[in-house]
């Protein structure tokens, strides 16, 4: 069956194509819409970064696809609500000022985007969230596309979305000087990007996704090797974050070949569901007309992920 | 497609095995204690329905390293039963392990912010390395060898229901021939103090679908399935144990951590199961019911059932009376107490029964009773209105 | 005179601590009206936001809401609140 991305919206550190934000930045923090604009106040006042990230990149995502209320609503995230989650144990764990509100708690859980969009759109729809830490995104994607080949449901919105707080870019600072991190990590970074997909006919088309399951990960090698002779016309966006379990891409670097490669966490940094920035950032590179680092203008994009023991990932979009 | 259950294993306060569980569900031996005392609660004491080991027992008990949270421990128990139960050697075949959790780490976590909250530089980092919910999967998926896919999902308190329903969609789509799927939840004092502060706990012991509820008692635990392909339960035929029939996901859509009072999300979901089973609901034997013993849930799903089954009511009950809510866990541990509950043809009791809820004529069973029961419906329902459930059916 | 202070300092105090509890931040103490319904119309807080304020009187003042009813009457506006408060402190 054949699957297409019909729409994407997405708040990142990234600023558009034309105008490339920061590089190797002590942490990357997504610039901000104004959220009055986009979600009603009222609901506003308890929302933590990550619940109006999450809920207005869908709203819009939504708005660009011209879907009222998707069939089904998928969301991944490798960490959760970070802020909340972090809120509530910090004063359960101060003898001083335990002062743990409800609030926190209800929205600390891995759901809560879901289930505040399923809310806003007032849908009784299929609804999953995925954290897989590093894969999280993938293994949405991967329900996405079994949901519209069972057939039952025609279009899915998908999401991912990470934060970062004050208190993790604190404590991974803390646990990569314990792990003596490479000095060429790109820095922590957060974001949210949102896809209507479905099987009408759209400019970006979903044409692969790889999850390899063996040690010397020959799936993804022969991929690479055997479907694009067309180098010049293939870019190459890669999950590298400057950082040590950048070893792990050495596997597979010879059939990666001369194609145009770019480390996209450059423009994002580095968090769990950041495939999800890279699959935005591809749509937008196959569907704009721009000039994009060394390529202009590829017919079609790889994102590649290599973790050192974890499945690498691939996904293969083409522009249509 | 058909998918089927070729082995389960269960870890929970009432027992530590298959068939320990079982039989404290038949004599009516609940594993609920009256204190909370050594776990760090403001605001006063709970019944708490935490398993007796410490987690260097645990440890010892499972093979594993004592520095693994409390939820990946529990979780290896289970899936480690429920593996050598199967009889099947994983590495002939694709097989992966799906699995739900709410809290992860967590237990870890705390450790540490309890030393972190006295002095910023404190704390031993490595107790956060497995805090995410998929590290807890990761681990104890190489435990068992099921590392061809390995995910996680958090959905709240139907987080091992969504866990079983996507193996078997990734069975049938064959991507894989086996799926270890279901879920485990370590009591935590941040779920313990988080349910505080929403007012949801009962003071005494739960009293599921009972008009004198207060509330849930927090429990602990892991609950796995052997999910397989219908060509591996052909050729493992003496192990088939029952087939997963039928499951269903629908957003209540309501409230963060309310259900709608009619249940229109528990009312999808059943309907969604009943329905891709190609059954009715008169077929349905028993129900063990999410029943977390709050003033809301159990009105909600209590509606939700008499719409639905308005014809012919199944027997049900709660086993939640026997194990606290089990959060993440509890699709897990319930979908081998339902499987249990086929296999034996029996109902399993609700305890602590004795009122039927205002203007809602449900009598859930109060004893074990063995009756003909052909299929089994497990439900599930999460914050965030996210409503699963399952249907087992004999083989 | 000074059980009058009293109060008027309690009412003030609960203002913004509904305030900063509930993340009124374009909210000043001043802008609440002391006999205003809290919920539905007045402020228009919701049934979470009936929690945060539960739990904000048993933590500050140790106060317990055990029965569903009293809660309602005692929430309902910052005065009855700070009469609530008084009259269990008493």
């Amino acid at each position: 069956m054949d699957l297409y991305i019909n729409a994407t919206s997405s708040i990142s550190a990234f600023d558009s194509l034309q105008g490339l934000h920061v590089e190797n930045a002590d942490r990357f923090t997504c610039n901000e819409p104004d959220y009055k604009l986009i979600i009603d106040p009222r609901q506003l006042r308890r929302m933590s970064r990550i619940m109006r990230m999450g809920l207005a990149s869908a709203i819009k995502t939504l708005e660009i696809a011209n879907v009222q209320t998707p069939q089904a609503v998928i969301t991944a995230t490798g960490l959760g609500c970070l802020d909340d989650t972090g809120n509530f144990l910090v004063k359960m764990c101060d003898p001083d000022n335990r002062m743990m509100n409800p609030t926190a708690f209800i929205q600390s859980i891995h759901n809560t985007m879901g289930g505040q969009i399923a809310m806003h759109l007032k849908s009784n729809c299929y609804n999953n969230t995925f954290t897989q830490d590093l894969l999280s995104f993938e293994h949405a994607l991967l329900d996405t596309i079994i949901l519209l080949e069972e057939g039952s449901i025609q279009s899915v919105l998908l999401g991912g979305i990470d934060e970062l707080t004050e208190l993790k870019h604190e404590l991974t600072s803390r646990l990569f000087k314990a792990q003596k991190e490479s000095d060429g990590y790109y820095g922590q970074g957060e974001g949210s990007a949102f896809f209507s997909i479905s099987g009408v006919k759209s400019p970006v088309k979903i044409e692969t996704l790889i999850l390899s399951q063996h040690a010397n990960h020959s799936d993804i090698r022969d991929y690479f090797s055997n479907h694009f002779a067309l180098g010049e016309k293939t870019l190459v966006l890669t999950g590298k974050s400057g950082g040590n379990s950048d070893e792990a891409y050495k596997l597979t670097e010879q059939s990666i070949g001369t194609k145009s490669t770019i480390a996209y966490k450059k423009y994002c940094g580095d968090y769990p569901t950041s495939c999800a920035f890279a699959t935005w950032l591809a749509s937008e590179i196959l569907t704009q007309d721009v000039v994009f680092d060394t390529i202009s203008q590829p017919q079609h994009v790889l994102i590649y992920h290599a973790y050192p023991d974890r499945p690498h990932t691939l996904i293969h979009l083409s522009g249509c | 497609m058909k998918v089927f259950i070729a082995g389960m294993g269960v870890i929970a306060a009432p027992g530590e095995n298959c068939a320990g569980n079982l039989s404290a569900l038949l004599e009516k031996r609940h594993g609920i204690h009256a204190s909370s005392s050594d776990i760090d609660t403001l605001m006063g004491d709970f019944p708490v329905a935490k398993i007796a080991y410490t987690n260097n027992e645990l440890a010892a008990k499972s093979g594993v390293s004592p520095s693994w949270p409390r939820t990946a421990m529990l979780g290896v128990i289970a899936a480690q039963e429920a593996a050598a139960s199967s009889g099947l050697d994983f590495a002939k075949y694709r097989t992966g392990f799906i699995s739900g959790t709410t809290v992860g780490g967590m237990d870890s976590t705390e450790n540490f912010f309890y030393d972190y909250s006295k002095n910023k530089s404190a704390g031993h980092i490595s107790r956060i390395i497995n805090h995410e919910c998929g590290k807890i999967s990761h681990l104890i998926a190489e435990n068992i060898q099921a590392t061809d896919f390995v995910t996680t999902l958090n959905t709240a308190c139907s987080s091992a229901a969504n866990a079983i329903a996507f193996a078997a969609r990734m069975i049938k789509s064959g991507r894989l021939d086996i799926a270890v799927a279901g879920g485990t939840d370590a009591i935590t004092a941040f779920t313990l103090n988080g349910f505080n502060t929403l007012l949801l706990l009962d003071d005494e012991l739960n009293k599921p679908f009972d008009a004198r509820r207060k509330g849930l008692n927090l429990g602990e635990g892991a609950g796995y399935l052997v999910l397989v392909s219908e060509e591996i339960a052909r050729q493992n035929n003496s192990r088939v144990l029952a087939e997963l029939s039928g499951y269903a996901n629908a957003s209540d859509s309501f409230h963060q951590t309310a259900l709608s009072d009619e249940g229109n999300g528990p009312y999808l979901a059943m309907e969604g199961a009943i329905k891709m089973a190609g059954l009715s609901p008169n077929d349905i034997g028993y129900i063990n019911l999410h029943g977390t013993a709050t003033p809301n849930n159990d009105l909600s799903e209590g509606n939700a059932i008499l719409r639905l089954f308005a014809e012919k009511i199944p027997a049900l009950s709660s086993t939640k009376s026997f194990t606290g809510h089990t959060l993440g866990a509890s699709g897990g541990v319930e979908a081998v107490y339902s499987v249990l509950a086929l296999i034996n043809q029996t109902t399993l009791p609700n305890l602590r029964f004795e009122i039927p809820m205002p203007g809602i004529e449900l009598f859930p069973e109060t004893e074990a009773r063995k009756i003909e029961i052909k299929h089994v419906l497990s439900n599930s329902f999460g914050f965030g209105g996210n409503c699963c459930s399952l249907l087992f059916s004999k083989a | 005179m000074s059980n009058f202070n009293a109060m008027e300092q309690l009412i003030f105090n609960l203002k913004e601590q509904i305030i900063e509890r509930l993340n009124l931040s374009d909210t000043k103490p001043e802008d609440i009206d002391s006999e205003a319904p809290l919920f539905g119309d007045g402020l228009g807080l919701d049934s979470i936001d009936a929690l945060e304020i539960i739990v904000l009187l048993q933590q500050v003042y140790g106060i317990k809401i055990t029965n569903a009813e009293e809660g309602k009457k005692a929430m309902k506006s910052v005065k009855t609140l700070a009469e609530y408060i008084t009259e269990k402190q008493a």
